[in-house]
This record gives structure tokens, sequence and C-alpha cells, in this order.
């Protein structure tokens, strides 16, 4: 099309006549981060379709491939009871902006397991349930219940209540007014079937055989599957350094409140304690140290992260069937 | 009887978005990128360039936040710069 009569907009040219670029972007990390997702990519965490969305961002990409492995790891299930974020980090400390990433500091990464607050559950109209099948039905429960979910995240339960009772017990031995102190009665919070002896493997199989009740028998199955996945996987124990660069850190946040009435002692007790958790940054729930640099060091860990993962999915659906609690979540 | 495994558009449009985010990785990796561009590459090596930059995007961002600033009149006998 031959130029019109008007005055032409002026363009910048290289020598070559190629247009010069409207934008150039420069992104602090970014060999890093494009070496992790690099990793990542080759250990089958991301997807390479995400790319073409990330505009060339290396930085983009990892959110987004992570948020679409969240999803295809049970987010949306895990969710409806509890509150965890989950952090790739090349730091433990979450204010740190000492160095920015390089390559060096992808020998440990960190996924760490974060609870924005505490999920709840209640715990009594299922021990009861279970008691009238079994006397000891509802101490297995709550072993294979809290057990499978200790073993990856902070549960708040009876002991950590009684455990505060004690330590403010002590807090106060040889004071003259610690006689005036009234404390929460935790222990008669405590049903007495909770205080009995789990059923082994053996017996609780031949008790679930004879038990007609529909109801119990699907608690008691997820409950033994929720055991079963939380067991699939070593928790990864962080290392002396590791540790130590959490020493200023306070405990870590429950990811969820398990109590056996609504409004107990337990209840009362977890509120009290949690006045000052956020005094200090908390620890993590779970931290997983990889080498980014490893393919397999990065497979494995999102492996334990699907661990969690699944354990907290399992744990979400166990929860929404038990009685007394709602589906998609408690208040 | 050998079937051969046939290969969906799907698949292959997964199998070349992965080789495409592989090879831009990759040279991002290695500061590829960021070398090959000369304007980038200066700009990184060179600290003046770097300051006057951030001297016009706070300049930019200054005048942009002041538009409701009102303008006064030239003081009489101001003469303009030649």
């Amino acid at each position: 099309m031959p130029p019109g009569a008007g005055l032409t907009i002026p363009r910048l040219e290289f020598v070559d006549h190629k247009p010069v670029p409207a934008e150039y972007r420069i992104i602090q990390g970014e060999r890093a981060a494009a070496q992790l997702a690099l990793n990542l990519l080759e250990a089958g965490v991301l997807s390479g379709e995400d790319w073409g969305a990330s505009q060339g961002d290396p930085l983009t990409f990892l959110h987004q491939g992570l948020e679409r492995w969240l999803d295809s790891n049970g987010r949306g299930q895990i969710r409806q009871q509890f509150f965890v974020d989950v952090v790739l980090s090349a730091s433990l400390d979450r204010f740190s902006y000492r160095s920015e990433p390089c390559e060096e500091n992808l020998v440990t990464v960190f996924l760490t397991i974060e609870p924005d607050s505490a999920g709840y559950v209640v715990l009594g109209p299922t021990l009861r349930l279970l008691d009238q099948v079994h006397p000891r039905l509802p101490a297995t429960f709550l072993h294979l219940f809290l057990g499978a979910l200790n073993r990856w995240v902070r549960a708040y339960d009876y002991r950590d209540a009684l455990d505060r009772l004690d330590r403010i017990r002590e807090w106060y031995e040889g004071d003259p007014e610690a006689e005036q102190l009234e404390l929460p009665n935790v222990d008669a919070a405590i049903p007495e079937s909770a205080r009995r002896r789990p059923l082994g493997t053996r017996v609780l199989e031949s008790v679930l055989e004879g038990c007609r009740s529909r109801q119990v028998k699907a608690l008691v199955l997820k409950a033994q599957e929720l055991e079963r996945a939380s067991r699939s996987a070593e928790r990864p124990i962080a290392s002396y350094e590791q540790r130590e660069s959490l020493m200023d850190c306070g405990e870590p946040v429950p990811a969820l409140v398990a109590v056996f009435e609504e409004r107990d002692a337990i209840e009362g007790a977890f509120d009290e304690e949690a006045q000052g958790m956020l005094e200090v940054t908390p620890e993590p729930n779970l931290i997983i140290p990889f080498d980014g640099k490893r393919v397999a060091n990065v497979a494995s860990a999102f492996d334990c992260l699907a661990t969690l993962c699944r354990t907290l999915t399992l744990a979400a659906e166990l929860i929404s069937v038990m009685p007394g609690n709602r589906r998609g979540g408690n208040q | 009887m050998r079937r051969s495994k046939r290969a969906t558009p799907e698949r292959l449009h997964q199998v070349f978005a992965e080789q495409d985010a592989r090879r831009h990785l990759l040279q991002l990796a290695e500061g590829q990128q960021t070398s090959l561009n000369p304007a980038l590459a200066r700009f990184v090596a060179c600290p003046d360039w770097q300051i006057a930059s951030y001297l016009l995007h706070t300049a930019l961002h200054a005048s942009l936040s002041d538009r409701r600033r009102a303008r006064l009149a030239a003081p009489p006998g101001w003469l303009h710069p030649l």
C-alpha cells in the first residue's frame, strides 16, 4: 500500500532495520529460578504447557506450575477443612532479603508447610458412636486419626491441653497465690473411651467383620486408609543447621484443633494458648529440604509433599463424614 | 501384530510445549538471553545507565502523581531561556 499524505509515526530501529523492542526486562534471581524450573520440569512436577502463559518469566512459570500441581493433588478437598500454605523458598526465613537467589542457593531449597489458621474437628459424637460397637474402638480411631496427622502436621489435641496445664502449674509452683488460681478441668473433658488401649490390627479386623453398622465400618476403614497414606513416606528431618536457623521461632501453629465437644476445656486451652502463638514467627509444620540442582532430589521432595497432600485429603474427607462436623468445613 | 503408538495432536502439542519450555529455560539458566541481547548486556554492565533509568522512572512517576498541581504565572520580567 503506498504511503498516505499524513505524517508517519517515528519508530526506533536498529542499524539492520529491525525494530527496537518496546520493553526489556531483567528479573532478579532469574537464572536461579530458571534452573529450578528446569529441574521441576524434568522431574515431572511442572508441565511445559504452562510456559506459554508465563510470558517467558521463570518465576511466573514456577508459580503457575505449582498452582496446577497443588490442584491435581487435592487442594480443593484439603481447603474444606485445612488452611495451610505451601512455600517454596531458598531460605527458611520468610522475611530474609539478605541475598538474592543464586545458583549456589539452589543446593538447599525448602518446601515448607505453614498453616494460615487451624482447622477444627469435634471428636465426641464419633467416639460415642464407635463405643456402641466395641469399648476400645474409640481409642483405636483416635490413635489412627491423630497419629496419621501428627506424623506430618501439628494437630492440637487433649495432650497439648494437658501439657499446657502442667506448664502453668510449674510456673505457679511455690507462689502463695497459686491456690486462688482457677485452671480449666481438661481431665473432665476427656471421655473415658479415649483413655482405653487401642485395638491391635488382628482384633480390629475381627471387630469390623462382626460390625453391622455401615457408618462405623466406613469411619474406621477411612481412618485406616488415612494411617496407611500417612505412613507411605518418611517425614524428612531438617539438619542441625536448619533447626538452628529457626531457634528464634515460636512453636508451629496447629493445622488442626481436635476437641471432644464444642467449647470444651480443650478448646478453651487452645484459645488461651492461641493468643500468644503469633507473638513470634512460628516454625513451619513441615520442612522438606532438597537439592534444587538434582532432578532425583526434586522428584523425591515432591513425592513427599504428595504424601502430605494425600494425608490431608483423606483427613478432610474423614472429618466431613464424622458426626457432629459440617461438610465443607467447621467454623 | 505390532501396533505403533500414534501421536495425537494433543500429545504433539504437549511435546512441543515441553521442548519449547526446556529450550528457553536452559537459555535463561545459562544467562544467554541477557548476554545475547546487546542492550540488556550493556545495561547490566553500566551503573550510570541504571542510575539514569532510575532517575527517569522516578521523575516520570513524580510528574504523573503531581497532575493536580496548580501552575503559577511567571513573575513579571521573567524571560524564557534561550
